[in-house]
């Protein structure tokens, strides 16, 4: 079906929204204008930890323009918000407070400048609590719970083989202690809500996320209203990565209990800072890796203990964490492997989603560890990663096997081919210059895998005229990923994508299907909507067959026809037999669910089937450092990912580019600093994220190795680039200096000052 | 809030005294974000983009006069000016904020890492200001009092910047680090002017600044003196630049470390002057 001759499947294809995205005609939430709508701004808390004494609101409620301040008194329902449990996170914080950031009062007014200006002047007495800012400190015995559970957010053990056992049988273990800091999404449109109250008790709520069934659900709760009677819809979204979930749902929540108190429409917008300090960062991590191996080159046994800083609440926490434990022993063959990963709470901002889940952090230090272990063994890193590769058949660290689509082999070959040519090029001045070059190896595990349940629902409706209209319950953020449902449905139907049209996210219309998370949209949504076009396809094929008077399996739908196999210009145009099929009554719209089969795991040891496939991948970076300022050149970038089948080989380059360039910031510019619980860079003059001159050099190899689980062998290429290019950059930098940082963000002046230290 | 677009720097002198807390905006882009965190409530805006005498690169008898209100991209363009200012006025953020900022805006606003400041002082330039009691001309280097504060009285307009004929003569160099390549605030910057005496192969003059190491711009006094009459072998420029960190004395904060500035201001001077050598040279 797919064939080869397919004009859709597998070939570049723009964005269906691409258009109206350059062109500045698709209206994000901020650009919303209704009726008499006014503005909310959060007070926040200002001090990491504090008992909250009194928040008088007068003041600010004198103020002319001010309609209401809101408080956690005043809230309808429960005040509690949370992806998963432990459910802790209030939406405005009632007796303590656990991160400077975090939202004491709502301010809603009739411009967002009054707002701001008013949610200042509210008299906050906070009676300050000795903070708990770093995870040595929170583990203490003695030190202070920051929830009444203790300051552990989760802590799970992987357990394969016997570890000390192999580390036994070990010639040689390498063994160091990786650390990374925190990041920011930086996504350019910052979180926003509109909330609109309709006359009948229903609520429209037009917001930036990612996952609106979940704010959907926390509305409904916080409001103690049926979920039925709230409407969420996703408008275009400006970047996400993992950063629009939780603080959407703090936000949608609190814009919903104003615009029903006011009864009009209320739009909050987040400012820059409040995007940083007010909502989740990838979480900073100490790793601890100690690896074993034989003189040969194989590795027997891998013990990992990870420690994440998750801050004042859970948030994705427990996903992360588990994350992290899953993919500690990289993407090799190891008969021994010990994880333990443990989230902790601090009071700081709380730490949650972050393309990647946990992967890059770990990746790093794996894959450091792998160059550590090379140069003991005097062995190319890029052959010892190939020794120990995983292949298919093999076991993972949670002993699944998978028979197909294990391409990591391919990936390191094409890199391994393709390195004399980029590492012989040598540019002038070498006294000045440090050349080097990295390579890494990853996995990621596609899809929810046994940390959720993951069913995606797709519904595919072609209308008498022959176009098709699809509906996915997952978001497009920017990553492509309605292109590629149309591509599904294209193909399936046997139109152009012209013909086809994906909705816009919204509650009422779509099925819910969970976040939009995992790099799962392609592989378990694709497949969705797979199935749900094949039952429309059935359909028309059935009327066609009737049309032409012959047998179902002698119909294929093509260019926008029924035509017969044997006789391409015998054909129906498929508007006619569309029309047809309604007149007799064939169903035209089908609602189809993608389950992934139910996991067969044990939480214990975590060992079992987790995930539906994984992607493999292989990057290398050549760069050269300035020996006097510390300057990097990332001079190139290759990135081989197997991913199954590239549905949109133009979105797979888009997604390789971008998520490489984030796993560049995390490794090379971006740290959010702390003194005292407060951030003291939120924004982007002191936060670096990459700019234009940093864009990598990146040349993205495709490998398919077919995925049975994934629409037409796909699978997801959302998240593992971050990894591979953050673990490539600090073997880069390594081979270039001769030093080992053990720590991200290895910036300028990081190299720098370790350089003067080693003369 | 008043808002006044006056088309003489008389009438913008006039609409400051009428009001009780002015300010005067050029570009905007350092004056919006103060005014939106609240450091300065302004009653009056007084807008100096559309005089006339406040704009423009013209030559003089003097040198060269730069009318406050020159955006930042025409400095950058232009041809007559030194090299040194023209680079700095090149590396401010993007291609937007230089189309709006000012170089009157760059240096009224005094911000320690201010890539046009360090230049203006290499080159001795010369701020003419106005205000109801006349005229004043502050050597550059005088102008600078400390983080966003300059020697400025209330309602003094910064007229223009000028470069007197004898800096025109020489070499200039601008150098700049921050944390990634553009858009991005010095960690420390670099200007040097330098004039050699070409048979002797001496350096005849030359000044120097450093920028967003302390409070304000430094001009490295000590090292200029310790290298004029000096000829530039490798030994002397090292020394130069021995010279040169014991008299910066640079902060740690959350920009960058003490001692990256200090590592990488030597390295900035130690590469101009190497650059002025071969230029001389050529
Ligand atoms: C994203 C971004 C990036 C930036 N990057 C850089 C950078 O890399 N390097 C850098 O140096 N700066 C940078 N800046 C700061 C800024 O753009 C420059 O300082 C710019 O030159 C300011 O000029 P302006 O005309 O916009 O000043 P305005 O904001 O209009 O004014 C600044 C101050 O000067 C006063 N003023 C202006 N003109 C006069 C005058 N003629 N007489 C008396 N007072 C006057 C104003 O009252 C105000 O106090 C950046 C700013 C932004 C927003």
């Amino acid at each position: 079906m797919a064939g080869k001759k397919s004009t859709i499947i597998g070939k570049a294809q723009k964005k269906i929204d691409g258009i109206e995205l350059v062109t500045g005609r698709a209206r994000f939430t901020a650009d919303l204008r209704f009726p008499q709508m006014v503005y909310g701004y959060a007070r926040r808390a200002g001090i990491p930890a504090g008992k909250i004494k009194r928040i008088d609101k007068e003041h600010a409620l004198g103020i002319p323009g001010v309609l209401d301040v809101i408080t956690a008194s005043d809230l309808p329902g429960p005040n509690l918000i949370g992806i998963l449990p432990p459910f802790d996170q209030p939406l405005l914080a009632e007796e303590e407070v656990r991160y400077a950031g975090e939202s004491i009062a709502l301010v809603v007014a009739e411009t967002r400048d009054i707002a701001k200006r008013a949610s200042l002047s509210i008299v906050a007495e906070i009676e300050p609590l000795e903070p708990v800012l770093t995870v040595d400190e929170a583990l203490k015995p003695e030190a202070r719970k920051i929830h009444p559970h203790g300051n552990i957010t989760f802590s799970r053990k992987l357990i394969k083989g016997d570890v000390e056992k192999g580390f036994e049988r070990a010639d040689i273990v390498v063994e160091n202690t990786y650390e990374t800091s925190f990041q920011e999404h930086a996504y350019l449109e910052t979180e926003a809500v509109c909330v609109v109250p309709h006359g009948d008790g229903r609520i429209t709520v037009y917001a930036s996320c990612q996952s609106p069934f979940h704010i959907r659900g926390h509305i409904a709760v916080n409001l103690n209203v049926p979920a039925s009677r709230v409407k969420v819809i996703q408008a275009y979204t400006g970047g996400s990565f993992g950063g629009k979930d939780d603080v959407a749902t703090e936000m949608g929540c609190l814009a919903a209990i104003a615009a029903i108190r006011l009864n009009r429409a209320v739009m909050i917008v987040h400012d820059r800072e409040e995007s940083i300090i007010g909502s989740n960062l990838r979480h900073a991590s100490r790793i601890h890796y100690k690896t074993g191996a034989t003189k040969e080159g194989k590795i027997i046994a891998r013990e990992v203990k990870i420690l994440l800083d998750g801050g004042a609440y859970a948030s994705e926490s427990p996903f992360v964490t588990m994350k992290t434990l899953i993919h500690a022993a990289g993407p090799y063959n190891i008969e021994n492997v010990f994880v333990e990963s443990t989230a902790v709470y601090t009071n700081k901002t709380y730490c949650g989603a972050f393309r990647g889940f946990g992967v890059p952090q770990v990746t790093f230090a794996s894959e450091s560890q792998m160059d550590e272990l090379a140069s003991e063994l005097e062995m190319d890193p890029l052959e010892l990663r190939l020794k120990n590769a995983l292949k298919a058949g093999d076991a993972t660290a949670t002993g699944q096997v998978f028979r197909k689509s294990v391409g990591l082999v391919k990936t390191i070959q094409v890199i391994d081919g393709k390195r004399k040519h980029v590492q012989s090029k040598k540019l002038q001045d070498e006294e000045r210059w440090l050349y080097g070059t990295g390579f890494s190896c990853l996995l990621q595990g596609i899809s929810n895998g046994a940390e959720g349940i993951d069913v995606v629902g797709a519904s595919v409706q072609v209308s008498q005229d022959g176009s098709v209209l699809v509906g996915v319950g997952l978001s497009d953020m920017g990553q492509g990923s309605r292109t590629v449902f149309a591509q599904v449905a294209a193909e399936v139907l046997g139109v152009s994508m012209e013909r086809v049209t994906v909705k816009q996210v919204d509650t009422e219309s779509v099925h819910d299907s969970g976040p939009t998370i995992a790099s799962r949209s392609t592989t378990v949504g694709g497949m969705a909507v797979l199935k749900a076009a094949q039952e429309v396809k059935n359909s028309l094929v059935k009327m066609a067959a009737l049309m032409f008077n012959t047998r179902e399996e002698k119909v294929v739908l093509k260019d926008g026809f029924a035509s017969l196999y044997e006789d391409d210009s015998a054909r129906i145009p498929l508007d006619k037999v569309a029309t047809a099929a309604y007149w007799n009554g064939f169903p035209l719209m089908n609602l189809a669910f993608s389950k992934a089969p139910d996991a067969n795991y044990d939480h214990q040891t975590h060992q079992g089937d987790i995930y539906i496939a994984y992607n493999f991948g292989t990057h290398m970076m050549r760069i050269r450092i300035d020996r006097y300022t510390g300057k990097v050149e990332v001079l190139k970038h290759i990135a081989a990912h197997d991913l199954g089948k590239a549905i949109n080989p133009q979105g797979v380059e888009g997604q390789v580019e971008g998520a490489s360039l984030m796993g560049f910031g995390l490794a090379h510019l971006e740290e959010v600093l702390y003194d005292r619980g407060i951030i003291q860079n939120p924004n982007f003059a002191d936060y670096a994220v990459p700019g234009i001159k940093e864009r990598l050099p990146t040349e993205t190899v495709i490998i398919e190795d077919y995925n049975p689980t994934g629409p037409f062998g796909a699978k997801g290429i959302g998240e593992p680039p971050v990894a591979g290019a953050a673990a490539a950059f600090a073997n880069a930098v390594a081979d270039a200096t001769g030093i080992r940082f053990l720590r991200l963000p290895i910036t300028r002046e990081v190299i720098l000052e370790a350089l003067r230290g080693k003369q | 809030m008043n808002y006044f677009f006056p088309s003489t720097v008389e009438e913008a002198l006039g609409l400051a005294s009428g009001a009780s807390n002015p300010k005067y905006i050029a570009g905007g882009t350092d004056l919006s974000l103060q005014i939106r965190d609240g450091v300065f409530s302004p009653d009056t805006l007084i807008d100096l983009t559309c005089i006339g005498e406040l704009k423009g690169i013209t030559e003089t008898g003097r040198g060269i006069s730069i009318g406050a209100a020159t955006t930042l991209s025409e400095v950058a363009d232009s041809e007559v000016l030194p090299s040194t200012l023209i680079r700095g006025a090149r590396l401010v953020g993007s291609p937007q904020i230089r189309s709006l900022g000012t170089i009157g805006g760059n240096i009224c606003n005094a911000s320690p890492c201010g890539d046009t400041l360090t230049p203006i002082i290499a080159l001795g330039a010369i701020l003419r200001t106005v205000s109801p009691s006349g005229l004043r001309e502050i050597p550059a280097e005088d102008f600078f009092l400390g983080p966003k504060k300059t020697i400025l009285k209330e309602r003094e307009i910064l007229k223009e910047v000028i470069i007197e004929k004898q800096f025109l003569r020489g070499s200039s160099f601008f150098k700049k680090i921050g944390r990634r390549e553009l858009q991005s605030i010095s960690q420390v910057n670099l200007a040097l002017w330098l004039v050699m005496d070409k048979p002797e192969g001496v350096v005849s003059r030359i000044r120097v600044a450093v920028g967003s190491c302390a409070p304000v711009p430094l001009r490295a006094v000590k090292t200029e003196a310790f290298l004029e009459g000096k000829k530039l072998s490798d030994d002397a420029i090292d020394r130069g630049v021995a010279v040169l960190l014991s008299e910066i004395s640079p902060v740690t904060d959350v920009r960058a470390s003490l001692s990256y500035r200090k590592l990488v201001a030597g390295t900035f001077f130690r590469e101009a002057m190497k650059e002025a050598r071969d230029d001389s040279e050529a």
